[in-house]
């Protein structure tokens, strides 16, 4: 059951990965300007033809749009992603880097995350309708609507202009952790607010079980009920939640990195824009959307894996 | 509010008085001016219009494609139904700032530019809310009753499958809302989006960045407002899921940006 689940799913990697390749390619191409002309435009504002029709040439720009992408993929797949058209650094290297970076702030973000959602995720459902409850639901509403901006600002004025005990923005060589604290807490506590109402809510589907109410029926005490449990099954969907919290992860990474100046693949794809590193931007996107796909995948088969009754038919 | 702008604004939005510039709270300016002397109250009132348009208009036109391709999905099922779904998972396996940022990139700032971006980005939610749904409601004896007595296919899609799908998508929509407003104050924060001439709450944002240590309620004032519509609509769509039981998993919902 679980290998055939596994096998469907991997043959269903196949055309998307297709895809999320060919539409990587093709942004260039949704361009409006010609990135030869682009790139060898001098900063007076005019170019040289010939050193532009050079550069096309050198990077395969003059071949039609097939081959060009045939080429590329051929490449691509092997892991060469080409070159930066600014720094003519290896676009795969670069963004491998960033990504390392990216990771061990997203992994301090997670761990911050899961130790304030799964608390309060389990005593808002376990005080279901009381003010405990609204209060913990209201504040994981404010959390889902604050955008990240703002509060990473609000957390700058605060920590390192009005108390002076963090630095507000840098990367201190990736080592010094004080430069981590600011970025993970505002990348940790959004996702902990869509963590807690997950939680709550997988809380409260498990307490109405009937494996509760026999485990009470046998006269436990409500805290070993809840503990062994309770909890226990309620935290399976936890692993989706971790699933789930990579995308708001990635995704809150260009915001929280681009104003903390964390070197990762948010800011690198920032950076990237902003320069026309039309390279950077592409092999950027299409990394982070593999990486993206194959850990939902990793996610979707430890799921079934954690809960072997569930039965995934082609259409669920 | 957003509507009456025009009226309720104390200043003119393109008011500039240097001489008045990064002036703090006052009576005369509720919120302050910012680095061009401007109302920051009169902005943030004319930003509503501009972030609520792109947030209806995106989730308008995003609900219609994805809905049109989910029912189609839901409905026919065989080979459409596993092109339109593999075409879905393409477009979500890009976590969806990274996808809109890179059109943006691609096809040159502005408003348009940000919008279509974000509709690019935000289909596949309907698509898929859709399509689930139009499965469920297929087995439906009505349904199979009107296809029964030989009801076109078109007419069933519109007339039963279309009026029963909607709550859910609805729900979605509010949701949807709130996301995209969100989004689309993250581009422009970036510098991606609106161009900054134009009051808009994430653009007041950008260039409120500079100023934050001596001027913060540049940034505080919108982000507050974004903060505030946003709430206002996940608020919204919660009660509505409250009020319509819908059984949706937050996996559907959450996570998007």
């Amino acid at each position: 059951m679980l290998k055939e689940y596994f096998i469907r799913r991997a043959l269903y990697l196949l055309p998307v990965l297709i895809f999320i390749s060919f539409m990587s390619f093709s942004l260039i191409y949704i361009a409006p300007g010609d990135p030869a002309e682009i790139m060898m435009t001098s900063p007076s504002g005019g170019y040289d033809e010939a050193a532009v029709e050079a550069f096309r040439i050198a990077h395969g720009l003059d071949q039609p749009f097939y081959i060009q992408y045939l080429n590329w993929l051929k490449h691509a797949a092997v892991g060469d992603f080409g070159y930066s058209y600014m720094s003519e650094q290896s676009v795969f290297e670069t963004v491998l880097d960033a990504f390392r970076n990216t990771l061990t702030l997203s992994v301090l973000a997670l761990a911050i995350a899961l130790v304030i959602a799964i608390p309060l995720g389990v005593v808002s459902a376990l005080k279901r309708n009381t003010v405990v409850d609204d209060a913990c639901r209201f504040g994981a509403l404010l959390g889902v609507s604050m955008p990240n901006f703002l509060q990473a600002y609000l957390m700058i004025i605060l920590f390192s202009v009005i108390i002076h005990w963090l630095p507000a923005s840098g990367f201190g060589h990736g080592t010094d952790i004080s430069y981590m604290i600011l970025p993970a807490i505002v990348l940790g506590t959004g996702s902990a607010a869509i963590m807690m109402r997950m939680i709550r809510s997988s809380m409260l589907d498990v307490m109405g079980k009937e494996y509760i109410q026999t485990a009470r029926g046998k006269g436990m005490s409500e805290k070993i009920v809840i503990i062994r449990h309770a909890l226990k099954n309620a935290l399976v969907p936890v692993i989706t939640v971790i699933g789930l919290s990579i995308g708001f992860l990635l995704n809150g990474s260009v915001v929280v990195e681009t104003i903390f100046g964390w070197s990762g693949i948010g800011n690198l794809v920032v950076n990237s824009i902003l320069s026309h590193d039309y390279m950077m931007v592409q092999g950027s996107v299409l990394f982070v959307a593999i990486i993206f796909l194959l850990i939902n995948f990793f996610v979707d088969i430890v799921y079934v894996w954690a809960n072997p009754e569930i039965r995934y038919d082609r259409n669920s | 509010m957003a509507i009456f702008a025009g009226i309720l604004a104390p200043y003119d939005y393109t008011e500039k008085n240097l001489q008045n510039r990064l002036q703090p709270p006052s009576s005369d300016h509720l919120f302050g001016t910012d680095h061009l002397g401007r109302d920051i109250l009169t902005m943030v009132m004319y930003g509503a219009r501009t972030s609520l348009f792109v947030g209806f208009v995106v989730v308008c036109i995003s609900l219609a494609i994805g809905v049109t391709l989910g029912v189609l999905a839901g409905y026919y099922g065989g080979w459409l139904d596993e092109i339109i779904m593999r075409l879905t998972d393409s477009f979500l396996a890009f976590p969806s700032m990274f996808l809109a940022l890179a059109i943006t990139a691609f096809l040159g700032q502005g408003l348009k530019n940000m919008m279509l971006a974000l509709i690019i980005v935000e289909w596949t939610v309907f698509a898929r809310i859709a399509r689930g749904s139009t499965l469920d409601v297929k087995t439906k004896g009505y349904v199979r009753a009107s296809r029964w007595i030989g009801a076109s296919n078109g007419y069933v899609m519109i007339k039963h499958v279309l009026p029963n799908i909607i709550s859910p998508v609805l729900i979605m929509a509010t949701l949807g809302i709130g996301n995209v407003i969100l989004a689309a104050a993250g581009l422009s924060f970036l510098g991606l989006g609106v161009q900054p001439s134009t009051p808009e709450w994430g653009a007041m944002l950008d260039a409120g960045r500079t100023y934050v240590t001596t001027a913060p309620w540049l940034m505080l004032f919108p982000g507050l407002f974004i903060m505030t519509s946003v709430l206002a609509f996940n608020y919204f769509g919660d009660g509505l899921r409250d009020a319509l039981d819908q059984k949706m998993k937050y996996t559907e919902l959450e996570g998007r940006f």
